[in-house]
Parts: structure tokens; sequence; C-alpha cells
């Protein structure tokens, strides 16, 4: 299928770079339909066109890119922001499971995310999804959005035991037993998943400090599902500088 | 030959070095009795005793001290803490020693009695000295010898003038003779013994220094000087009380012997170290022993007699470890010795063996040396004086001043002077010592402060850098910069290659700019026009030139007026993204930048103008922006710092109305000129 993608970007040139670098890596996949600036341009745009895709610029001339998305009726459509530097938003974007890329825009980060979008089914993005969104900038965010093929699960922070991951995908364990995969790099969450509450103990593991049980001799840390986390000889020291400060 | 004569001059060094760490405790003295009060009697005859029974010395001294306070006598309880000072000094305990010198002095201050002021300079006079504050040393006790003259008490002034003597030397000759021959008149009065041999024992020095520098012609004079000091001390044997100099004139004499004709008066040599040793065992007093010894030592080893001297040495030691308190400067200084005796008979497993031990007295002494360091940086902390501290620390820096001055290119002369400047072990001992604590706390001092400094540099730094990278954020907002690299990147994708390598070098230049200017404290105004230039440059290329610029500069302006870097262009900022950029799009921008003087010349106004939405369409917007308040923040805190010294610094912010024409907004800053 043939993706119909709008920008919305207030920067004429950089609109054009993404259209070029979309004809670049994508061009049989996404079909750009319109360009909006502004934050009333775009609604119009969205709900008028109902694309697939939509790129979407946070800082608009009038306004936010988050503001489009709370006046939208149509919700059916990919979301990948665009950003130059919010930090901020970016970690809500995580938290969220949101689709962004950095400005200036790496061509492999771009087809990379079109790929991600093509393998998932139809999409829908959902209210839910988008207050997340909103509760996640507001505040100090307290659950993680976690999308896997067959749904979007909204975790609590402190239902996460522990991650795991192999190769670009990542588990999460939670509390209930639930084994939750998500075709996306630990990377991704080290950012988000960080000290006090978390703490990435090894290269493929991130382990909620809350849930340690015990720390064998072997360098094993032993979680209170009964599964045992290695810690990398690089992470000891501040391993036991941490457990200190928790103590 | 030249080789060999070098050599036992060596010796001949070595050997008064030693010599000359054996003369004995310069402050004893006796009493005379006229015109003294019955309280000084008694603090005398305590203080008499200690050397011998340390015990009752301080009891009599605390009775003595009890008495004075008792009959209200100001006075007595002066000297009872003079004398108490005193001993303490002899007993090493600094602490005490600064707490009753320093009491009695400062009691003194508020009576009018000469001998209670005499004595109480007396023991501040000695306490300088005994921390190697010499210029203060010699001010309190020609203080104190001017008091003690005044009031003819001659026994006292034979032991001021004496000490006044060995201070001057070696940087005066003509005042240490001058003392020494006033401390023999006032001896010589006082009809004293124990004077007397303190007198001419300080004379005696005087003495052997001539023969050091103008050569052996007065050798003949000098001996027979000592020899009636000798004969002195054995007629008054028992009415010396510090016994220590009866020893101390034999050393002198034999040692006297070593720079006479050669070959020395061997017999002659060897029998008054003999006498010292027997008054040494007799009276218990160590130091002449082993002083004895080390002189013999030596002397064996000049004479190639290793096997006698490396005997006496062990005896020596052997001796020393046979007391119950461990010297160990001289177990070191012994061990030394020994380490030489080995190497001339080239016996290196003995030198091993002897150096290993030498090392750990060695260490020992060291560690002494910083425990009294301690020691002594407690005494001082604790001592209520601190302007007087302050004073003698000033004092210091100006002997070390002075020193300086005198030049070290008479420090050769001087260190071999220095040697001979002190002419008791035990004093000796305690100036080396004590000198050596005050140089390593003089050290830990000024590495303390050097520390200060430091940690003052490092925190002024770490706040200066702190301003300066909060000062480049606030110029370089990330948002601007990835903008600008996306703009670059998409004129490359369309091969605007012309527009992007323009775009690129003045995107070069605006960071270079920033860097340079966010790091000085100021900046002329070209320099800030030219910066703003670039940066405005470089958003109108954002914009698709969607606004022109004017900067103008009214006629009194200077162009090289320095000025704090880049406060201007947060405003410029604000005035693109939050009054330009929502603009709708058929209106064209403008910015407008005025910079004229204030009337009184002191600062420049910088008048911003933009024909964007305005302020209060901007708040509507509600953009947030956390730059944006981050550059404001900092501008806020930079001109609130300038206002401290610069009332008028500072900037408002209008809305342009129908008063003021047109639409959008007006910044108003007031800069200081610098």
């Amino acid at each position: 299928m043939i993706y119909k993608a709008i920008i919305i970007e207030d920067e004429n040139r950089l609109r054009e770079a993404l259209s070029i670098m979309l004809e670049m890596v994508a061009g049989d996949l996404v079909q750009i339909i319109g360009y909006a600036e502004s934050v009333d341009e775009a609604k119009k745009m969205i709900d008028r066109l109902k694309p697939d895709l939509v790129f979407m610029d946070i800082m608009l001339k009038d306004g936010t890119g988050f503001e489009v998305l709370q006046q939208l009726t149509f919700h059916s459509f990919h979301l990948i922001f665009t950003t130059a530097y919010e930090q901020h938003a970016v970690n809500a974007f995580k938290y969220s499971a949101i689709d962004y890329l950095l400005k200036p825009i790496d061509p492999q980060e771009l087809k990379m995310a079109i790929d991600r979008i093509a393998v998932l089914k139809e999409r829908v993005l959902e209210n839910q999804q988008i207050n997340e969104l909103q509760t996640n900038l507001s505040k100090t965010p307290d659950r993680i959005v976690l999308p896997t093929q067959e749904a979007m699960y909204v975790v609590k922070l402190e239902q996460i035991i522990r991650c795991e991951t192999s190769g670009s995908y990542t588990t999460f364990f939670l509390t209930d037993g639930r084994k939750i995969m998500v075709s996306k790099p630990l990377k991704n969450y080290e950012d988000i998943l960080v000290p006090p509450l978390f703490f990435r103990v090894h290269q493929s593991h991130l382990i909620n400090v809350n849930a340690i049980l015990s720390y064998s001799r072997e360098g094993m840390i032993h979680m209170n599902d009964k599964s045992a986390v290695p810690v990398s000889r690089g992470k000891k020291e501040q391993f036991f500088k941490l457990m200190k400060d928790e103590l | 030959m030249h080789q060999i004569s070098t050599s036992i001059l060596d010796k001949n060094r070595k050997l008064k070095l030693l010599l000359s760490l054996l003369f004995s405790f310069l402050w004893a003295t006796s009493i005379q009795a006229q015109n003294i009060s019955a309280v000084e009697k008694m603090a005398a005859k305590g203080y008499a005793k200690r050397f011998s029974d340390t015990v009752a010395c301080l009891k009599i001294q605390q009775q003595a001290l009890q008495l004075a306070i008792k009959n209200k006598s100001k006075e007595d309880e002066i000297i009872s803490y003079a004398y108490m000072a005193m001993t303490q000094r002899r007993l090493l305990h600094l602490k005490d020693f600064l707490h009753y010198a320093d009491t009695a002095y400062f009691l003194a201050q508020k009576v009018k009695n000469v001998r209670a002021k005499a004595h109480a300079a007396a023991a501040m006079g000695s306490l300088k000295s005994y921390i190697d504050d010499k210029p203060q040393a010699l001010n309190y006790l020609l203080d104190s010898y001017k008091l003690f003259s005044k009031i003819k008490a001659h026994d006292q002034c034979a032991k001021i003038a004496s000490d006044i003597s060995y201070l001057f030397s070696p940087a005066s000759p003509t005042k240490v003779e001058k003392y020494a021959r006033e401390a023999l008149n006032h001896a010589e009065k006082s009809g004293d013994p124990e004077s007397q041999m303190y007198a001419r024992l300080a004379f005696g020095s005087f003495l052997t220094d001539n023969i050091e520098t103008e050569g052996i012609k007065d050798w003949e004079s000098t001996l027979k000087f000592f020899q009636e000091t000798v004969s002195l001390a054995e007629k008054n044997e028992a009415k010396i009380v510090s016994k220590s100099n009866i020893g101390i004139a034999y050393i002198n004499l034999a040692d006297l012997y070593t720079k006479g004709p050669q070959p020395i008066n061997e017999k002659a040599f060897l029998q008054n170290l003999e006498k010292a040793t027997v008054i040494a065992k007799k009276y218990n007093v160590k130091i002449i022993y082993r002083s004895a010894i080390g002189l013999k030592g030596f002397y064996y080893t000049q004479k190639r007699d290793y096997i006698k001297a490396e005997l006496l040495f062990i005896d020596g030691i052997k001796y020393q470890k046979s007391l119950p308190y461990t010297d160990n400067y001289l177990l070191a200084t012994f061990y030394d010795c020994l380490k030489d005796v080995s190497v001339k008979r080239k016996d290196f497993e003995a030198y091993y063996g002897y150096d290993t031990l030498f090392t750990k007295y060695n260490q020992l002494k060291y560690k002494e040396s910083t425990q009294s360091m301690l020691q002594n940086a407690d005494a001082r902390y604790e001592s209520s004086k601190k302007m007087e501290r302050i004073k003698q620390l000033e004092l210091e820096n100006e002997l070390e001043q002075q020193n300086k001055l005198l030049g070290y290119g008479i420090a050769g002369v001087l260190l071999i002077g220095l040697v001979f400047m002190f002419r008791s072990y035990h004093y000796r001992q305690r100036y080396y010592q004590n000198r050596e604590d005050f140089l390593q706390q003089e050290q830990a001092n000024s590495e303390l402060k050097m520390q200060l400094m430091e940690k003052e540099t490092i925190e002024n730094l770490s706040a200066r850098l702190s301003l300066e990278r909060r000062l480049l954020r606030s110029q370089m907002d990330p948002h601007f910069i990835f903008n600008a690299l996306g703009n670059i990147q998409s004129m490359i994708l369309q091969k605007d290659t012309v527009p992007a390598v323009s775009y690129l070098n003045k995107f070069a230049k605006l960071t270079r700019q920033v860097l340079e200017q966010s790091r000085k404290e100021t900046i002329s105004l070209e320099e800030e026009i030219n910066t703003l230039k670039n940066y405005i440059e470089l958003q109108q290329l954002r914009l698709n030139n969607g606004f022109d610029y004017v900067i103008e500069c009214a006629d009194e302006v200077e162009k090289d007026i320095l000025i704090p870097p880049l406060l201007i262009q947060p405003f410029i900022e604000n005035a693109v993204e939050h009054g330009l950029k929502p603009q709708e799009n058929h209106i064209k921008g403008l910015i407008e930048i005025y910079f004229e003087m204030e009337e009184d010349e002191s600062n420049l106004i910088c008048t911003i103008k933009d024909n964007g939405i305005g302020l209060a369409a901007s708040r509507k917007l509600k953009i947030n922006d956390t730059h944006e308040s981050l550059s404001t923040t900092i501008t806020d805190e930079r001109l609130a710092k300038m206002k401290k010294e610069n009332p008028n610094a500072g900037f408002k912010v209008l809305e342009r109305d129908n008063v003021t024409g047109g639409q959008g907004c007006i910044v108003i800053l007031n800069i200081p000129t610098l």
C-alpha cells in the first residue's frame, strides 16, 4: 500500500528537505498529499484529507503540534513527530510510544520509521495515546505505553520488574506475570526508565530497583519474580553505590 | 693533597657541628638577693631545681604564685608567671610556656614595677627565641635588658646580654661582641658564678667564632680564657645550678685544642673530654656525655683509628639506649657517624646495617618533629593573643624579606655561621627542631592558604563557567542550531550549493563569535553589532527573507565603546520567534535596532522595535518555550548583576500602540558601558 502523508512544518526549507528525503528512502511507499505550517491549517488539512501518515513539527508558527492533535476529529493515522530540540517532548514521546525524528533528519532513521509503520497493521491513533502524551508532557510520567502488534499496553512504572533485550526487541516482565515484547531496543527506554526507580545493570538488562530480592556473590541479582539478572562488571560500582543510597 | 685538606676541612666542620650541639642551657640563672621579694626568691628557688627535681620545682613555683595572689601583689604574680614560663621552656612544654609567658607579659602591661616588667619581657623574649622569631626575641630581650640594667640586676643582665649576643650571631659580629662583653661586665659585678659561667660561655662563643673567621692568631688568648672558665667552673661546681655549663666549659676547651696548632695536644684534648664525661655521669647530664663521645669519635675517625671510633659510637648508643628516654635525634646522628666510619673502613656490610638503623631513627626523629609540630600548632591556635600572632607573622615575613635582601650570595657564609649560632646542644636541638617545626608549620599554613585560594579560584571559576555556559546556551538556542542545520541540509538536498555554502559560513561564523564572546567580560559595540547582523541574517534565511532589518547608531555613539557581550541577541530572538514568525504571510516583517547614548553619556541605550503580532497576541499563543524563559532569566540575572554597580542598567518591554506608532513590540535596553 502507498501511505498518503501530510507534512506539518513551518519552515519552508525543512519541509522541502523532508519531502526530498522521503522520495529518496521511501518513494514507493509514501506519497505526500499536503503541507501545513500553522495549527489551524494543519487540523483542517488532516480532517479533510484523512492521511495515513502525519509528520508533525512541534513548534509551529502559531502554536504547537500538540494543539493540533487535541483539536482533531480524525485520528486514524500513523504519527511521527519531528523536532529540533525538545528534550522534554522527546521523553514524553518515549513514554507514550510515539515515533519521533530529530532534525536535521537522518535519512536512515526516516527509513526505519517508515519500515516500522509498514510492519504494523492498520493503525488507529487512539485518543488514549494522545491523552497519554498530554499527561506525560505536563507531569512526570508514572506510566508507559508499550505498543505491540496486537495492542497498546499502558503499564504503571512500578508494575515493571525488569526489561530484557534481545536484538531490537525488548521484553517487559511485569508484576502480574505478564511478559510484553516491544519492537524497540532497550536503548529506547534507557533514558526514561532511570534511577532511582530503575537501573541498567547490564547491556541487556534493566531492572526495577524496588524489585530486587538479593544480590549473590557470583554477581547475580535475584528479583522478586524469582528471576536472576547478571550485573556487568562495568556497572557493579555504580550499582552498589545506588544500593547504598537506597539504604 | 688538595683533596685531603678538603676532606679534613669537612671533618672539621662535622666536628664543629657535633660540638656545637653540646652547649647547655642558656637560661640558667642565679638570683641575687638584693631588692628581691620573698615570692621571687621562692620562685627562683623553685626554678633552680628545674634540672634536679622537676616535681619540686613546679610545686615551689605554684606556691610562690599562690603567695603572690594571696598578697595581692601583681608584681610578684608576674614574676611567678615569668619563672613558670621559663620552667616550661626547660620542660619543652610549648603550650604552657606560651600561656605563662603571655600571661606574665599581659599582666606586666598594667604595672609600673620595673623588675616585674623586665621579667615578663625576658620570658616573652625567651618564648620568641624558642619559636625562632629572632626579631621579636631581640625586641623583648633588649627591652628586658634595659629594664634590668636600670635596677642594676647584674645577674639577670649577664644572662640576658648573653642571650642577646647569641641572637645577634651571625648577623652582626660587633653586636655579638658588645653584648658578650657587657654580659661579662655584669657577671663580674654580680659576682655570681652561675652568671659568670653564663657570660663566659657567651664570650667564649664569640672568641671561637673569631678564630673561625680570622684565623688562629687569637687562639692562645682564647685558650687562656677557656682555661680560666674551666677553673672557675671547677672552683664553683657546687654553686652552679646548670651543671651542664661546667661540662660545656670542658668540651669547649677540648674543642679549642682541635682548632689549635697541629698536631693537637691530644693529651689535653682527651683529658678535658674525660672530665666532661665525669661531670656528665655525676649529674646525669646525658647531653654532655654523648657530646664527649661524639667529639672523641670524630677525633679518632680523623686519626683513622676507626676501631676506636666505632667502639665509642657504639658505646654512646648503648648509653643512650640504657636511658628511659630515647633520643632519636642523637641515635640517628651516631648511626650516621658509624656509617661514615664503615665507609672509611670499606666495611660495606656494616655500612648497610648502620644505614638501616640510621634510617629507622631518622624517620622516628621526623615523626617526633611532626608530632611536636602539631602540638605547636595547637598551642598557637589556643593562644589568646591572636593579634600578637598576626604581628609575629608579619614580622616573620619581614624577616624573610630582609633575609632575601641580605642576599643568598652570602648564604654560604651565613650557613656556616648559623651552625655556631647557638652554643647549647640542647638549645640547638630545640632550635633546629623548632625551626623545622616552624618551617613545616609555615608550609602547612601556606599550603592551607593555597588550598583556600585554589578553592576560591575554583569556585569563582565554576561560577564564571556556569554563567558562561548558560550564556552560551541562551545565545545558541539548540532549536535555532538544529533548525539552521536542517536548513543547510535542505539546501544541499535541493542542490542549492551556493546558498548552502553561504549559510554554512554564516552559521560557522556566528558559532565562533558566540563561543568567543561568551567567554569575554566585554566586547566592543562594533563586535556586538557584527554578531547581531550575522544572527539576524541567518534568521532571515530561515524565514525565507520574511523580514528586513536595520541597525542604526546615533552620531554620538562611538563604535569602540565596551559593553557586556551578547545582551541584545535574546531580544532579537524573541522578536523573530514570537513577533514576526506568527505574523500573517502578507505582512513583511521589520526589525529596527537603534543605538544611542544616555543623556549623561554613561550608558548605551539600545531600542529594538519589531512590527510583529505584539505582546498581547503573542501571549495568547502560549507557545511553551523553555529556551525563551532560560534566555530571559539569564539576561535578567546579568542585568541585575550590572544594576548593583549601575542602577540604570535594565530593560523594559513595551507594546507598540497608537501612541508609539504601529504594532508590535519595543524593547528598550539600558546597557552599562565599561
